[in-house]
């Protein structure tokens, strides 16, 4: 009834923020891209059995590389969940770094038992990065499979994550598909897994189609050891595996995502803590991108458009499109104040409405889940504050802590003695 | 007067010396060494000087199966004392020269009237004629204890004479079972001594301890630093730094030379390279090598066994004198067999019968020749594996109305209800000819002699009348 008061373009003016942005892009282009990736995967399935084929021809040594700090009760879960494996030739290396807690003898009883191929402890801390180095250095695979030690796989996954390497001989790195182990503990948990299933996934499914795939996920990523080894492996993070994937798109190498392969993760599950961790995911943004990588932006002998417009787009859709949603705010108080009610309902009327459709009708794309789409109907209402408000506050505070303060230097989750020398250097 | 003289006078006639009505025999080197043939003399006089020889001799004689000889007083013709403290064990003294005989006169007396009070029972178990042996030994030396003696040449590294020199190397762990058994039975008491690791496989003690490559068990390894440079997170054996040129550690990653450990960088950990198969790794296995059948144990997995130090009871004592006969309790419940106990009952039963009906039953025996000889040579698990081969190829050709049982750890009884005489007989060495093939086959290292018979249940006889009449032929040595 308003729509017909107002018109077409009134209700394009006084929603824009919404239907050029955010309609356009997380709807249209992502539904446009998974008819096409459907179709493609259809026309293309011989040449998929025929890479598969050529795999288990070749069979390659896979190393497993599990770096992390007490992650010991984790471990052995993990190597009943390789042991499952239908692709069998790999090497488990586990990194200990610098654990106070039971990890040296589980995994040390582990190795003993045959679990384990090789565990490296290092007594004092070095970080994250220094732990997948250290596995790096042992490594003798052709392929390098970074895990989380927290997260299961399915019993196809290490085969499914390695095959692309065999569909395009210009694909560096492969990200495997997270999902939330455990979406039913909390209404924190439930959102996550809402945002796995249809923004991460399908959101990265899409990205990879277009070329733009950003981050091979450091939970399951998959990675050619040639050129782990020209790039000298992972620099200090945080944001690691964001940071490899762009040396490895510098180099002139695609990075790939792959939906069939599967591993589930726990995800934060108050409110508190998923904060801590999103801040730090998004505070790595303006350090790898702004800061790092600036060069991507600036036409120079390495540049590359795919690079330029993967940097871009993302830049545009988290920060750029971050300050535009207080320019859009801003703008609808100061032009549209009277009607400020109705454009906050309407809003979330439009935003829960394409989070439905997206639910339902994306559901035709996925090839495997882990819970029921059915499950995540009641949280619909629910996301657009999720992502609307929640994830765009922290986002904001993140950015402007990173920006102006650097924050991510001082953050715990890097040994304090690293942090100081990538502070030093500027990375 | 004249016959005092006689009596002092020590003639001397070859090798064989006679004086105070005893007999002495001088063992030399160039003699035939016949352990068999010193049952005619009294004391044994070794004038051998080589030491392996002198113990060789002096373990022989102790090891002997008949009791004259394996008791016979020993003394070694020599001007000093032995070192080798097997052999002061298992000798009883040293005299200059037989002009001395009258030093021993004592001793010699003192051990004669301990062997004439001892008792030699018709052992037949293979464990209770060990621990009688030992038993013997030390009550006619007046010995109560039975030191465990670090040796060498020991299997499992410590040897007690008066019971190890009944085993070869390899069988040594059969001396703690023994001692084991003799303890519960109440002959010993002990106290603990030491702690030994023997090899899983072997039970030897011969074990070289090295720390080894997971992967390849070699132990030729290298060790290097891991170094963790902060600036780049480059992590890499010490090797990655170096360069040709100078002292200096840069950095394969970055460059950059390293300036100031725990600044710059750190050497988080230590890693090592096996050199043989390239494996690397932070920690090594330690793995026992067995020098004796090349096993490889996990030091885990190697056997302990408690070496004690034992002393001889008040029951020991009698036990030295009477004689020890015990019944193995493993054998009584071996699967198929019924206790001597519930045998003779059933026996009983039947020969009721026999009276009431008129039948005609059969006992039946089988038994091994010289167990303590083919224990010595199986040890006493393997031997127990033939015992139970043996019940086996019984059950398998008799009724299964009829009932086994163990007389002792070398005989088996057996019942053979309602079948004439005759008929049993034939049975009888249809089995025992099974049976001698399975022994040959699967007992390849030792002969083993079996006998079997059947007797004849008389009508009127007694039950422990008939046991006896089958079992006493079989006892005498
Ligand atoms: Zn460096
Ligand atoms: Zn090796
Ligand atoms: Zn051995």
């Amino acid at each position: 009834m308003y729509l017909q008061t107002v018109g077409f373009s009134k209700m394009l003016r006084v929603f824009w923020f919404f239907f050029f942005f955010e309609f356009f892009r997380y709807v249209v282009v992502d539904l446009v891209s998974l008819i096409f990736i459907k179709w493609d995967r259809y026309r293309n399935r011989y040449d998929y059995l025929d890479a598969k084929r050529r795999l288990w021809l070749e069979l390659p040594l896979v190393s497993i590389i599990v770096p992390g700090k007490n992650e010991g009760k984790h471990i052995f879960k993990l190597t009943t969940s390789l042991q499952e494996q239908t692709y069998t030739n790999f090497e488990l290396i586990i990194v200990d770094d610098g654990s106070d807690d039971d990890t040296e003898i589980i995994c040390k009883s582990l190795k003993k038992n045959g679990y384990i191929d090789y565990f490296v402890r290092n007594e004092v801390r070095g970080g994250k990065a220094s732990g997948a180095n250290t596995a790096l250095r042992i490594a003798k695979g052709k392929y390098v499979v970074h895990l989380d030690a927290d997260c299961s796989y399915d019993f196809d996954a290490i085969e499914n994550i390695i095959i692309p390497f065999y569909e395009d001989r210009k694909i560096g790195a492969v990200g495997g598909n997270v999902m939330v182990r455990n979406y039913r503990e909390s209404v924190v948990t439930a959102l996550q897994g809402f945002e796995y299933t249809d923004a991460i996934s399908i959101g990265r499914m899409v990205s990879s189609y277009l070329g733009i795939y950003r981050v091979v996920s450091g939970a399951f990523g998959a990675f050619r050891m040639d050129l782990l080894q020209r790039v000298q492996g992972w620099d200090i993070g945080p944001g690691l595996d964001g940071d490899i994937t762009v040396k490895f798109r510098k180099l002139g190498y695609k990075i790939r995502f792959e939906d069939r392969a599967v591993c589930q993760t726990s995800v934060p599950n108050t409110f508190q803590k998923l904060t801590k961790q999103r801040l730090r995911w998004d505070k790595s943004l303006v350090r790898f991108r702004l800061r790092k990588h600036s060069d991507v932006f600036f036409p120079h002998q390495n540049f590359s458009l795919s690079n330029f417009i993967s940097f871009l787009e993302n830049i545009t859709y988290t920060l750029i499109l971050n300050i535009k949603w207080y320019i859009y705010a801003a703008d609808m108080i100061f032009n549209f104040a009277s009607l400020l009610p109705f454009i906050i309902v309407m809003n979330i009327f439009l935003y829960t409405g394409a989070n439905l459709f997206k639910l339902l009708v994306f559901n035709l794309f996925r090839e495997r889940t882990n819970a029921p789409f059915s499950y995540f109907l009641i949280y619909v209402p629910l996301m657009v504050f999720y992502h609307g408000y929640f994830l765009r506050i922290v986002r904001s505070i993140a950015y402007v802590k990173e920006f102006f303060f650097k924050e991510s230097y001082k953050d715990p989750w890097n040994p304090e003695k690293t942090s100081i020398k990538a502070l030093e250097i500027g990375i | 007067m004249v016959e005092d003289f006689e009596k002092d006078q020590i003639i001397v006639d070859g090798n064989v010396v006679t004086y105070h009505n005893l007999k002495y025999f001088i063992v030399e080197i160039n003699d035939k060494f016949r352990p068999d043939t010193f049952t005619q003399y009294d004391v044994l006089l070794l004038d051998v000087r080589e030491e392996s020889l002198l113990q060789y001799i002096i373990s022989q004689v102790r090891s002997h199966l008949n009791p004259r000889v394996y008791l016979i007083p020993i003394f070694i013709l020599n001007t000093t004392a032995y070192d080798e403290t097997v052999i002061n064990s298992l000798s009883d003294g040293t005299i200059p020269s037989i002009n001395h005989l009258d030093q021993i006169d004592p001793k010699l007396l003192d051990i004669r009237a301990r062997i004439s009070r001892i008792n030699h029972p018709k052992v037949l178990s293979f464990e209770s004629q060990m621990i009688n042996r030992t038993l013997n030994l030390m009550y006619t030396r007046g010995k109560k204890k039975l030191d465990p003696i670090p040796y060498f040449h020991s299997g499992i590294g410590y040897y007690y004479p008066e019971l190890s020199v009944n085993f070869n190397h390899r069988d040594e762990i059969t001396v703690l079972k023994i001692l084991n058994t003799a303890e519960d039975e109440g002959l010993f008491q002990s106290e603990f001594h030491e702690r030994v690791y023997l090899c899983n496989s072997c039970h030897s003690g011969y074990l070289n301890y090295r720390e080894v490559c997971p992967k390849c068990n070699s132990s030729d390894a290298t060790a290097q630093d891991l170094v963790h440079h902060f600036p780049c997170a480059y992590v890499g054996p010490i090797e990655d730094f170096q360069n040709s040129i100078d002292d200096q550690l840069d950095c394969p990653k970055c460059n950059k030379t390293l300036r100031h450990i725990g600044v710059d960088y750190d050497k988080p950990s230590v890693l090592y390279t096996c050199n043989s198969c390239h494996h690397r790794f932070q920690d090594y296995y330690t793995k026992a090598k067995c020098t004796t059948c090349g096993t490889e144990n996990d030091v885990e997995h190697l056997v302990s066994k408690s070496i004690k130090r034992y002393i001889m009871t008040k029951k020991g004592e009698s036990v030295a004198i009477n004689g020890y006969i015990n019944i193995e309790k493993q054998l009584e419940t071996l699967s198929g067999t019924v206790t001597m106990e519930i045998f003779r009952v059933l026996l009983q039963y039947e020969l009721q019968r026999l009276h009431n009906v008129g039948y005609q039953t059969n006992i039946g025996y089988l038994h091994v020749e010289k167990a303590a000889q083919v224990g010595g040579v199986l040890g006493l698990e393997k031997q127990k594996e033939l015992m139970n081969d043996l019940v086996q190829v019984l059950k398998s050709n008799l009724n299964p109305s009829d009932f086994v049982s163990f007389y002792n750890s070398s005989t088996i009884l057996f019942s053979f209800v309602g079948t004439d005489f005759e008929k049993a007989k034939s049975t009888i060495t249809e089995m025992q000819s099974l049976a001698s093939r399975l022994l040959t086959k699967s007992y390849e290292k030792v002969h083993i002699g079996l006998r079997m018979d059947i007797v004849s249940l008389k009508l009127g006889s007694e039950v422990d009348q008939s046991i006896n009449s089958i079992v006493t032929p079989l006892t005498k040595m």
